[in-house]
């Protein structure tokens, strides 16, 4: 409870700031409006322009601070669990904030020992080679997604040919499908069919495909106008190389979102691995978390969990500060142009 | 557009689509295939592949008298018709509001997309932390002002229920505790959904050219006026795509169910109250060796009201959306 | 239609070539057999696992092992179910009774009974003896007949923990029948470590705790004297407790109204009413003074790792109903064979899974893991009393008394109740049964107004029609 009336506080404190400093400058403006215009009561006037703009900006900030505490629970629960005991985490009263920092929740995660599974003397089981497979795995399907949805929204905006709303029609449809019913199905086929279990392209293959990119990425080259294609038809450039020299720069803020959506996806991904793979040199990062997540006896360790979500996390979040520019316009085009 | 003769474009658009075609092909429509076909095969046993007869005998035990299914039909069209509105119009609230302000609008825009790239456990650890029955959060602060204790998820005895007065507690459906747990639950989704809405929607308004601003504000419109009349038409091709994919989102939700009530969707000394129509086929494909035929047309009946209303959409949306 | 899906399933045998197999495993480089064993067993487990499998490969030099973990037990079933469609299951796995009885809908399961009799390979008599009972009628409940589709490997039941300090200054006898829980229940209501409790969490505090409300109703319902789940004369199985025999439904009523009434009193309640995850959570903040909960879980309900007052955990029998007929729940997994096209395939299988419930294998899994031995012998041997007695073998071969742990102590108690282990018979959908078990429990003590019987019809209506 007393770190979220902290929390409050903190924010208000800031919206008081800031709401100053934006105070001073409509001051000076409003001073600058003055000295030109000649109206009758205007400091009456004045002011209560003034009053009504400051409780609009207070609503304001107390809508989007309330919000985001909101918001960012979730986050902060994850972060304090990870570092309280187990003795703490069930505790009848949630505690919020830890009494002591249990940091052993991360030691146990990184400590790559807890990975191992010793046969008469050979290790067979190793963090370094599940971050290896995650990376594989995640390269080469990011990879293969990004060849197949710039081919596809390709033909689904430039090419006009019979049949292509039909099948473009039939590629939404499929969204509406739970994938609950396909994971039975698919299993056979690369597994009986395709011979795919301990291989990577068993990972890979099935998830090269996203009707959902594809629409979004249809949406972003559909704006590109049509001029820029005759120009470069007059200069000689064939299909091919439009696309790749035009179109994908252009589009250059998607691609990068889809890239960062598919490797988030590729990261947290687990029934799937675990269903066309035996080998444990075979298995993704995920799967080996989730070894940590029971204690010997089968009760779940909560804290430890959250310790694995949140290493997981931390590169995922790293990479969404730093890119967070392309991510947001990236994301934003989809919407353009319904 | 790409100019061209009709057979050569033909040609061409298939090479560019092939790849997406043949992946979509093995991966999607076959398996899709697959299940309209089992939807139709009576005591479909998919383990031996063995099935009594053809028939809808699938279709006509989903919709017998005292099946779960039709709760779940409920469940999932309240679902899609009060959270969509609900949480494309909070985003739209949240997108305006940050794009009036220049101070820590960057520091909003990152909190608010954080949901979006946290651990699904860790949410739904803070949903029962929140909404708890007993000591949880929201219960903490509501007693702290003298209130009840809210039976948010249902199995204490000692709290009361929103909706007590008013709801028959006998109802087949609309219990008390059913409106106090979908409260909870749809609080959940509404929150799930923010992050990707209010980016989609603040990123437009930041393309709006400022001349439609300035010109209304030289005629001294009120700032009502203004969001009615110039900020929700000018959005009105990003609040429909949202619209579409949110409506197909909320008809599947299921995950989010399960994270708050537990694999048997009901909020404690309940049945089944939260069940959701994916939530019935997901239990059909598990449940036995030949159930998987009521899943395989829960599906085709999902699959179909889904298209209905992705239709009535598209036709609104032709008179209604600007471009 | 049949068309379309030959089609296409030409495409996909053009792109990958054909392959056909009914079991994984198969012959390996050396010209051995391999045979793969599916489970869902987490990394520390896995270990002591590796150690049955070097021993099994250096017993049957023409046998290799292929362990495969899923991780988690519905991973695990969900992979089954896919690979039996796809005529790949392994050759044998850990089951639970509901996974053997949708695997046999698969059709995929070998009976144990081939190679059981067998006068090479099979067991004897007096090794079949060697099982706990209660462990080994688990694996013939899946037909009339009494067919064998498994074998017992990892273990545990319920056990009562009680507040050993509390107990002790009250001078209190711990109680043996549900009439004895009762009273130190209303005893415990006149004390100043129940007022406290109450302060700290008003409303919240009883006797003892059930953790968990689906074996709560299948254990009182057994204790009541009425039948859970059967097979009918048409082989099909039957739910007897939920409403498919009157008797029956009478009779589990009479428990679960007992229940309540005392639930209602504020003597005995679920996890759910101390709101906790788990009624270990609330026994250690002393809102109860006992609780019933997996044998497994004993370090979970020691009163040392209390946040609170820390004191000593005592451990008993689950209480009864009637002493003469007493009924406790077993649970865990079972080793099951599947069906194999090749012969020898099966036969390794089959040798294999032999191997993993000998003496030797079960007495190193219950040397270190929490689970109980699975065998007489493995219980009267010297090492696993040494174990459970704490007592420690020095090198001379001297045994120096040690400390019993909790989870030794556990083990002991467990034991102690094990002539009084019931089975229920698996079919196909009995996996209902549990999830309805739970649900009416909830209703019945949480719901809003519902009453006993309205909660077995609702119960009943949902098997049937859903």
């Amino acid at each position: 409870m007393g770190i979220i009336i902290l929390l409050l506080f903190v924010a208000f404190v800031v919206c008081m700031l800031v709401l100053k400093k934006t105070n001073v400058a409509y001051e000076n403006f409003q001073r600058c409006k003055r000295g030109n215009v000649y109206i009758e009561n205007a400091d009456e006037l004045i002011r209560r322009e003034k009053i009504v703009k400051v409780v609009r900006y207070i609503i304001c900030y107390a809508f989007l601070a309330a919000l985001a505490l909101f918001m960012i629970l979730p986050f902060y629960w994850m972060i304090i669990t990870s570092l309280k005991t187990e003795v703490e985490i069930s505790l009848v009263k949630p505690t919020f904030f830890p009494k002591e920092f249990a940091w052993e929740n991360y030691k146990y995660i990184l400590n790559i020992k807890n990975y191992q599974i010793e046969t008469s003397g050979s290790i067979r089981f190793n963090l370094w080679r599940l971050m290896y497979n995650t990376l594989v795995v995640g390269f080469f399907s990011t990879l293969g997604t990004l060849v197949t949805t710039v081919m596809a929204a390709f033909a689904f905006s430039r090419i006009k040919f019979a049949g292509r709303e039909i099948i473009f029609t039939l590629f939404l449809a499929t969204m509406m499908i739970p994938g609950e019913m396909m994971v039975i199905s698919n299993y056979i086929t690369v597994v009986k069919y395709m011979r795919g279990i301990d291989t990577y392209w068993s990972m890979i293959v099935p998830f090269l495909i996203s009707v959902y990119y594809i629409y979004l990425l249809r949406q972003n080259f559909k704006q590109i106008p049509d001029e820029l294609y005759y120009a470069a038809k007059v200069d000689g450039t064939s299909n091919f190389k439009y696309l790749l020299k035009i179109m994908i720069p252009i589009a250059m803020p998607t691609l990068i979102t889809i890239t960062i959506l598919k490797l988030m996806g590729s990261w947290n991904a687990y029934v799937w691995p675990t269903m066309v793979t035996q080998s444990e040199d075979m298995r993704l990062i995920s799967n080996g978390l989730r070894n940590s997540f029971s204690d010997s006896e089968g009760r779940s360790t909560q804290g430890r969990q959250m310790a694995a979500a949140t290493a997981v996390l931390a590169p995922l979040l790293i990479m969404f500060i730093f890119l967070r520019r392309y991510i947001m316009r990236g994301v934003s085009r989809s919407g353009i142009k319904g | 557009m790409v100019e061209g003769k009709k057979s050569v474009n033909f040609l061409r658009g298939i090479l560019y689509l092939s790849p997406a075609l043949i992946l979509m092909a093995i991966f999607t429509f076959y398996p899709l295939f697959n299940t309209f076909i089992i939807s139709f095969k009576e005591e479909y046993n998919y383990m031996t592949g063995k099935y009594a007869e053809w028939g809808f005998a699938n279709y006509a035990k989903l919709f017998a008298s005292g099946n779960i299914f039709r709760t779940c039909l409920v469940n999932t069209l309240v679902i899609v018709f009060v959270s969509v509105p609900l949480s494309i119009g909070l985003s739209l609230l949240i997108a305006v509001a940050l794009n009036s302000i220049k101070p820590l609008q960057k520091f909003f825009q990152t909190i608010f997309f954080l949901p979006y790239v946290t651990n699904t456990i860790a949410i739904g650890m803070v949903f029962s932390v929140i909404f708890e029955s007993h000591q949880g959060l929201a219960n903490a602060i509501i007693t702290e002002f003298g209130g009840n204790m809210i039976n948010w998820l249902g199995g204490n005895i000692q709290a009361t229920t929103i909706g007590k007065g008013f709801l028959d507690p006998n109802n087949a459906i609309f219990t008390p505790q059913w409106l106090t747990s979908m409260i909870v639950l749809m609080v959940y989704i509404i929150w799930n959904s923010l992050p990707f809405k209010i980016l989609i929607l603040l990123s437009a308004l930041q393309g709006i050219d400022r001349q439609y601003y300035q010109a209304a504000q030289v005629d001294g419109t009120s700032k009502l006026r203004i969001f009615s009349k110039i900020t929700v038409p000018l959005l009105s091709p990003q609040i429909f795509y949202l619209l579409i994919t949110s409506f197909i989102g909320a008809f599947k939700e299921y995950t989010s169910v399960v994270a708050i009530f537990g694999n048997n969707a009901q909020s404690v000394g309940q049945r089944n109250n939260m069940a959701t129509v994916v939530w019935y086929i997901y239990k059909k494909t598990k449940e036995g060796g030949t159930t998987m035929g009521y899943a395989a047309a829960g599906a085709v009946v999902l699959f179909v009201i889904i298209m209905f209303f992705t239709l009535i959409n598209s036709i609104i949306s032709k008179k209604r959306v600007h471009y | 239609m049949k068309k379309l899906n030959k089609i296409a399933m030409f495409l996909l045998l053009v792109i990958c070539g054909v392959g056909f197999t009914a079991c994984g495993g198969g012959k390996d480089n050396d010209g051995k057999i391999e045979i793969e064993y599916w489970h869902a067993n987490g990394a520390a487990l896995t270990t002591v696992l590796e150690e049955i499998k070097t021993d099994f490969e250096a017993k049957n030099s023409n046998y290799t092992v292929k362990l495969v973990s899923y991780g988690d037990y519905d991973t695990l079933r969900d992979t089954i179910t896919s690979a039996i469609a796809g005529g790949i299951a392994p050759t044998a796995a850990q089951t639970y009774p509901d996974h053997i009885s949708l695997y046999l809908e698969g059709e995929a399961l070998q009976s144990l009974d081939k190679y059981i009799n067998d006068p090479t390979y099979g067991m004897s008599a007096a090794e079949q003896a060697q099982f706990i009972e209660g462990f080994w009628a688990e694996g013939v409940i899946y037909d009339q007949a009494g067919t064998r589709y498994g074998m017992p490997f990892n273990k545990s039941t319920e056990l009562m923990y009680y507040n050993a300090d509390i107990f002790a200054k009250y001078e209190w006898d711990v109680p043996q029948t549900w009439d004895e829980v009762i009273e130190i229940c209303e005893k415990f209501k006149q004390t100043e470590e129940y007022a406290q409790a109450n302060t700290a969490n008003p409303g919240k505090v009883f006797g003892l705790g059930y953790d968990s409300e689906a074996n709560l109703f299948i254990t009182f319902t057994q204790q009541y004297g009425a039948v859970y789940t059967s097979f009918g004369a048409d082989g099909k199985g039957v739910y007897n407790a939920f409403g498919g025999v009157d008797e029956d439904v009478l009779k589990s009523k009479e428990a679960m109204t007992w229940y309540k009434d005392q639930f209602v009193k504020g003597n005995i309640a679920t996890s759910t009413a101390f709101g906790t995850d788990y009624c270990s959570d609330a026994f250690k903040a002393g809102q109860c003074i006992m609780t019933i909960g997996s044998s497994a879980g004993a370090t979970y309900n020691d009163g040392q790792q209390s946040a609170g007052v820390k004191f000593t955990t005592g451990v008993a029998a689950v209480p009864q109903k009637d002493l003469e007929n007493g009924q406790v729940i077993q649970q865990g997994t079972n080793v099951s064979l599947f069906k194999c096209a090749n012969a020898d395939e099966e036969l390794g299988g089959w040798l294999w899974l032999k191997h993993m419930v000998s003496y030797e294998s079960a007495l190193k899994w219950a040397l270190e893991t929490s689970y109980f031995p699975i065998r007489k012998d493995v219980l009267a041997s010297e090492e696993y009393q040494n174990h459970i007695k704490g007592n420690i073998v020095a090198d001379d071969g001297s045994v120096v008394q040690g400390v019993q742990t909790l989870a030794a102590k556990a083990k002991e108690a467990g034991l102690a109740q094990s002539d009084w282990f019931y089975t229920n018979v698996a079919f196909p959908g009995s996996s209902k049964a549990r999830d309805n078990a739970e649900t009416i429990v909830q209703q019945i003590l949480y719901g809003e107004g519902v009453s006993v019987d309205a909660a077995y019809t609702a119960a009943y209506n949902s098997i049937m029609n859903d």
